[in-house]
């Protein structure tokens, strides 16, 4: 794969892949290290999305995401904020600046104008499905990475500063930007110095930042007024949108190569799985004293072989599999029954095997004979994956693939009971690289062979530590070989154990 | 007397199926059973003949299942998805041993479960092999050499040395 350094601009633009400028046609890989406050939005809402009989639900939900990032991008925008990723509720964006008084005081009028924005516009369209909406940021380095392959806008983003605030999201309160003490207090005297973590109210913020009081008076004041009639404007543009009928397509109707876009959102019942990189933010932290910047191409050239090791994974499988953009060095997909299979057959194996081949392949080389496990080092890969039953708030599988058209950018999501149960399974405290974790429903659906792999995490999660394909198999073929011979009931009658015979 | 014990063995079977279709009996000379076959976390499709030669053959038993692996090593014939479950010699020669010890309707109960048991056995196997993508009948799991004569001559010694009762 090729790789070049550009500028975070250069970085946005819609670019072709790289190696079609040299007249090839494999896909390129651009990357900028850049610094700055890394900014998450979540939207919380309470929307089942499962199986047809809930479309009405899954086009509302299309219709506010777009809603979201439509304003997160002209918001970011005139804010000199750049939108880095839409992955359904959650928004990452990234304000490039050094770490100081002025850029934090910019930070929070930011993020108090666009809270408001999201509350006053969004809130109203999601009536009875909203809950909240938080944000959390925090500064430091990254490096960003584009892949030139145009199947998603998003940019993934590698170091802990980037990582960091989305995992505070979920302990965030409604209406708070979770912000660190020693950012804070750069602005604002009040903070408390043992917490890691100081939650800023943006409803009634205790600190009223200088860049939102004079909009247009200088050149780092944030124009309040435009990013609201922007906001204002997209959802006049987008009301319309609401009462035109939406077809939500199903696997019958689509071929592997289908392209979704926000007015064709395709439903499945499938398997969301997320891999984790378990390991390697200390190592992109490491790259960051590296000021040649060589430590920082190595990080970018170990992450290129990590998307060639997901598309390695991907082309071995037995069945389509939606790819869907990365989230920092976690690779996400959604795996759909093998053809002339249900979800429902597929759920007695589907989270054992499919894991298990994920971690088996760290141990294979790529085409060109490379170890894959030359460029892990000492990460390691944590596997989720969530399908859910029909009961409670299960979803049956189903899941939700869009793309989400902003004005300049597509972002390709996917939504539903999986996405979310994948994502938190991760979350876990003590789920680490080699783990495979599934969640407890998805477990009792495994056939007995594979239940016992794992072992309670939680009282929600399972985890099974090291399962290989190799390792699955040894043991299931071995367990599956017991062959007991059996006495008939009432008789004392023997019957020799299970031995099968083929005659010509 | 065969007539009851054909239809003792066929509704017991029947009611042992997931959902079983109507029991056909076309004529005198067979029942057709047909439904699922429990197994670990799936059930297979199957349909099974019982007819008068129930304990001098193993009855033939069909598995309509897409995941079926066919091919001798697997033990399902490639040309009509019949299930090879058991050896034939060892069948008759238990199934006739108990009927004269013990009578017909205990070898139709022996039968019944026999059948049902190793049908289970082999398709749990054939179940697992698609899940893990085996492409070869693992060493680990028994089975009679293919062939008449081979099998024969293993079964011969091992009744000779007492490890088939």
């Amino acid at each position: 794969m090729r790789i070049k350094k550009v500028t975070i601009n250069h970085l946005l633009e819609n670019i072709q892949p790289l190696s079609a400028e040299k007249g090839g046609t494999a896909p390129g890989l651009r990357y900028s290290w850049e610094q700055g406050f890394h900014i998450y939005g979540n939207l919380n809402l309470h929307l089942r999305l499962s199986a047809s009989e809930d479309a009405a639900n899954a086009k509302q939900y299309i219709r506010i995401v777009q809603a979201y990032a439509s304003i997160a991008e002209a918001c970011a925008t005139i804010a000199n904020v750049v939108l880095l990723e839409v992955q359904g509720e959650v928004i990452h964006m990234l304000l490039p600046c050094e770490l100081g008084k002025q850029s934090t005081d910019h930070l929070l009028a930011f993020c108090i104008i666009f809270s408001d924005i999201i509350h006053k516009e969004i809130k109203p369209m999601a009536g009875e499905a909203w809950q909240s909406f938080v944000m959390a940021s925090e500064h430091g380095q990254a490096v960003l990475l584009r892949n030139g392959n145009g199947s998603s806008d998003s940019v993934v983003s590698l170091g802990p500063a980037a990582n960091h605030p989305a995992k505070q999201l979920p302990t965030t309160e409604a209406g708070m930007l979770s912000i660190r003490p020693e950012t804070l207090e750069l602005v604002h005297p009040n903070v408390d110095h043992r917490k890691s973590w100081e939650q800023f109210d943006l409803r009634n913020p205790p600190y009223k930042p200088l860049s939102a009081k004079q909009p247009g008076s200088s050149s780092i004041t944030i124009n309040e007024s435009l990013m609201r009639s922007e906001a204002s404007n997209i959802i006049t543009k987008i009301r319309p949108d609401l009462s035109r009928p939406l077809t939500i397509l199903s696997r019958l109707d689509v071929s592997h190569q289908f392209e979704t876009d926000s007015n064709n959102p395709f439903s499945a019942q499938g398997f969301y799985m997320r891999a984790d990189l378990d390991g390697f933010t200390a190592d992109v932290q490491a790259a960051f004293e590296d000021k040649t910047g060589q430590a920082v191409m190595q990080i970018v050239n170990r992450f290129a072989m990590f998307m060639e090791f997901a598309d390695a994974f991907a082309a071995n499988l037995q069945r389509p599999v939606v790819r869907l953009p990365w989230a920092g060095d976690c690779a996400n997909m959604v795996l759909l029954p093998r053809d002339g299979r249900s979800y429902a057959q597929e759920r007695g194996y589907v989270p054992a095997t499919e894991s298990a081949a994920w971690h088996e392949l760290t141990s294979k080389a790529n085409s060109a004979g490379q170890n894959w496990r030359e460029y892990l080092l000492k990460s390691d890969w944590a596997v989720s994956i969530a399908g859910g039953d029909d009961k409670d708030d299960g979803g049956d599988g189903y899941l939700l693939i869009a793309n989400i058209v902003t004005a300049s950018r597509r972002f390709k999501i996917a939504a539903g009971w999986g996405a979310g149960r994948s994502h938190d399974a991760l979350g876990v405290e003590g789920v680490k690289g080699k783990d495979t974790v599934v969640h407890r429903v998805d477990h009792g659906e495994l056939s007995p062979q594979f239940q016992k792999k794992f072992h309670p995490l939680n009282s929600i999660f399972l985890k099974a530590t090291g399962l290989t394909t190799n390792i699955l198999t040894r043991e299931s073929v071995k367990d599956e070989g017991k062959a007991m011979p059996m006495i008939i009931t009432g008789t004392n009658i023997y019957v020799p154990p299970p031995k099968p015979h083929f005659n010509d | 007397m065969i007539d009851n014990v054909m239809f003792n063995v066929a509704h017991k079977l029947h009611d042992d199926l997931v959902m079983p279709r109507k029991l056909n009996h076309p004529g005198r000379e067979a029942y057709l059973i047909r439904g699922g076959v429990q197994l670990n976390g799936a059930v297979a499709q199957c349909s099974i003949i019982i007819d008068l030669s129930l304990f001098s053959s193993p009855p033939p038993v069909v598995c309509h299942e897409s995941w079926l692996k066919l091919g001798a090593e697997w033990h399902a014939s490639p040309s009509d998805k019949s299930l090879c479950y058991v050896f034939g010699l060892e069948w008759k020669d238990k199934l006739e041993d108990i009927v004269t010890t013990h009578g017909y309707f205990v070898a139709a109960q022996v039968a019944k479960e026999w059948l049902l048991r190793n049908v289970q056995w082999l398709l749990n196997k054939h179940v697992l092999s698609d899940q893990l993508n085996l492409t070869e009948w693992p060493n680990e799991w028994a089975y009679w050499p293919h062939g008449s004569a081979l099998a024969t001559t293993q079964y011969e010694r091992a009744k000779r040395n007492r490890q088939i009762i």
